[in-house]
């Protein structure tokens, strides 16, 4: 009896100790160095390292970002095997969602107010679990984009169209005059296979039903088989996979990747498989042939311009777009610190001008990017005031997987929309 | 450099800790009497890699089985959903009948076709034998994962008035045919079948060495004595040959089946499990590391495992047949 006495009184002075230890000793010092895990691509990558290197000589805390393959799965297999970075920064809240027992909510490790302040609304909101801010953008990318071939454009006397209606009229005057393809619209991405689909029927859910039956719709409260959607498809069916739209179909999409950008630059006409349009997000600039790169780099918009996407007829033009969120799973005053930076408006100074960087802040000073094809992008992102972050990415990862699995499937002619929807509805 | 220490200092302890800890069981032992001694002495040696076998296999499976019953998150007990679930979606049934196709096939052309070329490699001549075996043998050295990126560049499709860069529609163009996105086509399971000639070529080089050995191992007396009998080549071939390399032939169709059964990066680096390509193992691999619902996950190893145990039995009773047989 003596003995469980005693025992008990030591526990509790067990856990009174470390209670206070864990106050008094508040945040841990770092050690002066930070790692980062991300899913940026080659270009951006070495930017926003670079962009690090430059803070760490005024900070004094070395940063390292390491770019993971496959992002999504990768991570979960570190976090598992207990090699989690201090950061990570995903490309979709779902998938840091579904980590958040690994993860801190951010105002633990630092204060996230002043950072919410500047950003664009909506972007605050994707990463909340329990009402706990587990994730805040680095970087964005807008997606109500359409990309053109001016010169191309000028060679057969094509207006950029400004409505639905003008952008109809142009598709069936491509096929009419045989000049070439209306669409770039390549789908394959290895194992993520079908997500630039999911950006197009996001878009035109987007644009018809507004921001509320949108968000319903990735909510689950609306669903895939829903009349909603359904117009959605059919409008995307009809952009994309009518006959001639596309070159080899549906079935080629499936297997173009989406990063194939070379047939919207190409010169030769329809026997050489010229596209016109290609819509996508803002960093396929990134996937551009080198020539072109290098032009657009240089200021020279003869070979590659952009337009937004117009809003389809009955519906409005609501601003589609996707980002890299970081959250933290270690907690000291270095990380802090890399947070506060890499999480505010003062991010981007290098990236803007090396790579497709987007910033989501609406504080961004947009004289940084680094030519009017890149602001316009830019300002599209810093003055939106319906601003839909990509849809598909906030659904549970289980529906998001079989989204791309039987869009593509849809695209490729293997199944129609009514049971692509059923399958993807099933996962709920 | 702490890593290098770290390491190096883990592989002595490990060495001098389990020298210590057979040291003191058989120390152990010795304070038995001596007739039970004799009696016990094997066990304490036993028990480490027993106990070790049941934490690093046994243990992992029946908690793989336990987290079949429950939901994603393996937080509560959810009965058979997660297989009633599995037996009643389409996706799932096209998958199990992939899986029985590759085992149709596979097997049994590997096995074919490493017995042809063992046969024929046979009869050329030691230098040209060399020869033929190691361009044959080469694509075992590939792992699966470099095999499927270097058959993706054969299969890959182009659309009209693009270059086309993939071999096989090259050939199809050279023909007068049009290019076909070959790996989309599930007509027949086209696209499958595409699939499975990567294994075939990547196993018909081990095939082909087992075969060959256990051809060289048929004694000469018995081929004579067919000879004097009149037997005509494929008579000798099947009716002498072929019954006494039995053994050794289900051993190497058997590793095959298993082998198949288990396909993943294949079909990962291919398809991505698109156009009805999935099988168990990619099935497996998307629910845990795509859709992260362990339970789902684990009903699929469950299937993999009670399909596999059977051919692991029949595996090490052949093996066993051909020891007895030497």
């Amino acid at each position: 009896m003596k003995a469980k006495r005693f025992l008990a009184a030591a526990a509790v002075a067990a856990v009174a100790a470390a209670a206070l230890t864990s106050c008094a000793a508040g945040k841990p010092a770092g050690d002066g160095e930070v790692t980062i895990f991300g899913g940026y691509g080659e270009a951006q990558a070495k930017a926003f390292q670079s962009e690090l290197d430059a803070w760490s000589e005024t900070s004094g805390i070395k940063v390292t970002f390491t770019s993971l393959a496959s992002f999504d799965t990768d991570i979960k297999a570190k976090v598992t095997a207990g090699q989690e970075p201090d950061i990570a920064m995903w490309p979709q809240p779902g998938g840091l969602l579904d980590m958040s027992d690994s993860l801190l909510p951010l105002s633990e490790v630092t204060d996230i107010a002043p950072v919410q302040a500047t950003l664009v609304p909506g972007w605050d909101t994707l990463a909340v679990k329990d009402g706990a801010v587990y994730g805040l953008p680095v970087s964005a990318n807008v997606k109500t984009l359409v990309f053109y071939n001016p010169a191309a454009f000028a060679a057969n006397g094509y207006e950029v169209p400004t409505t639905d209606a003008e952008l109809t009229a142009l598709t069936e005057q491509i096929k009419t005059d045989g000049t070439g393809y209306p669409w770039c619209a390549g789908i394959e991405s290895g194992g993520a296979t079908g997500w630039a689909i999911t950006d197009w029927l996001e878009q035109y859910v987007l644009d018809y039903n507004g921001v509320d039956v949108y968000n319903q719709w990735i909510a689950g409260d609306i669903t895939f088989d829903s009349a909603e959607v359904t117009r959605a498809a059919e409008k995307v069916a009809s952009t994309l996979l009518a006959p001639g739209n596309v070159n080899g179909g549906g079935a080629a999409m499936a297997t173009d990747n989406f990063g194939n950008t070379a047939p919207l630059f190409e010169t030769g006409g329809k026997a050489k498989g010229q596209c016109f349009m290609l819509r996508q997000g803002s960093f396929i600039t990134d996937f551009f042939p080198e020539d072109i790169k290098a032009q657009v780099a240089a200021g020279d918009y003869t070979n590659a311009n952009v337009f937004p996407l117009p809003a389809p007829e009955g519906g409005q033009a609501g601003v589609l777009g996707g980002g890299d969120l970081a959250a933290a799973f270690h907690n000291d005053a270095d990380v802090a610190k890399v947070l506060d930076f890499i999480l505010s408006d003062k991010v981007g100074t290098i990236m803007a001008s090396a790579s497709s960087f987007v910033s989501p802040h609406a504080t961004f000073d947009t004289s940084l990017y680094p030519n009017s094809l890149t602001q316009t992008v830019g300002k599209t992102m810093a003055e939106a005031a319906v601003f839909g972050f990509d849809g598909s990415d906030r659904m549970p990862s289980a529906v998001n997987a079989q989204f791309w699995l039987s869009g593509t499937d849809w695209v490729a002619g293997k199944i129609d929309w009514a049971e692509a929807a059923a399958a993807i509805q099933s996962k709920y | 450099m702490g890593d290098i220490i770290f390491g190096v200092a883990s592989i002595i302890l490990g060495v001098v800790g389990s020298w210590g800890l057979y040291w003191l069981l058989d120390r152990g032992v010795r304070f038995l009497p001596v007739k039970i001694q004799e009696k016990f002495r094997a066990i304490p040696f036993l028990l480490p890699a027993a106990a070790l076998l049941f934490l690093v296999s046994v243990l992992p499976l029946v908690q793989t089985l336990v987290w079949s019953f429950m939901d994603a998150g393996s937080r509560k007990f959810i009965g058979f959903e997660n297989y009633i679930e599995l037996f009643t979606s389409a996706e799932f049934l096209g998958i199990l009948l992939n899986n029985f196709l590759w085992i149709l096939f596979v097997p049994a052309i590997t096995v074919g076709i490493g017995l042809m070329i063992a046969t024929l490699t046979n009869q050329v001549g030691p230098s040209r034998e060399k020869l033929f075996k190691s361009l044959i043998f080469m694509p075992m050295a590939i792992s699966f994962i470099s095999a499927a990126t270097i058959w993706r560049f054969l299969y890959t499709y182009q659309p009209p008035g693009r270059p086309v860069i993939g071999l096989l529609n090259a050939v199809v163009e050279a023909f007068g045919g049009t290019s076909q996105p070959w790996l989309t086509i599930d007509a027949g399971r086209l696209n499958s079948f595409l699939l499975m000639i990567i294994i075939i070529w990547l196993q018909a080089g081990f095939s082909m060495v087992m075969l060959s050995a256990a051809i060289k191992g048929v004694p000469e007396e018995t081929i004579e004595a067919a000879r004097i009998d009149g037997a005509n080549a494929a008579t000798m071939f099947f009716k002498v040959v072929v019954p006494q390399i039995r053994g050794t032939i289900m051993s190497v169709f058997i590793t095959v089946v298993i082998l198949v059964m288990k396909i993943f990066d294949i079909v990962l680096a291919m398809t991505g499990g698109n156009f009805n390509t999935s099988v168990l193992g990619f099935a497996y691999y998307r629910e845990l590391f795509v859709n992260s619902n362990f339970g789902s996950a684990s009903a699929v190893v469950t299937i993999l495992c009670v399909l596999i145990a059977p051919l692991m039995w029949l595996q090490i009773r052949s093996v066993r047949s051909v020891e007895e047989n030497r």
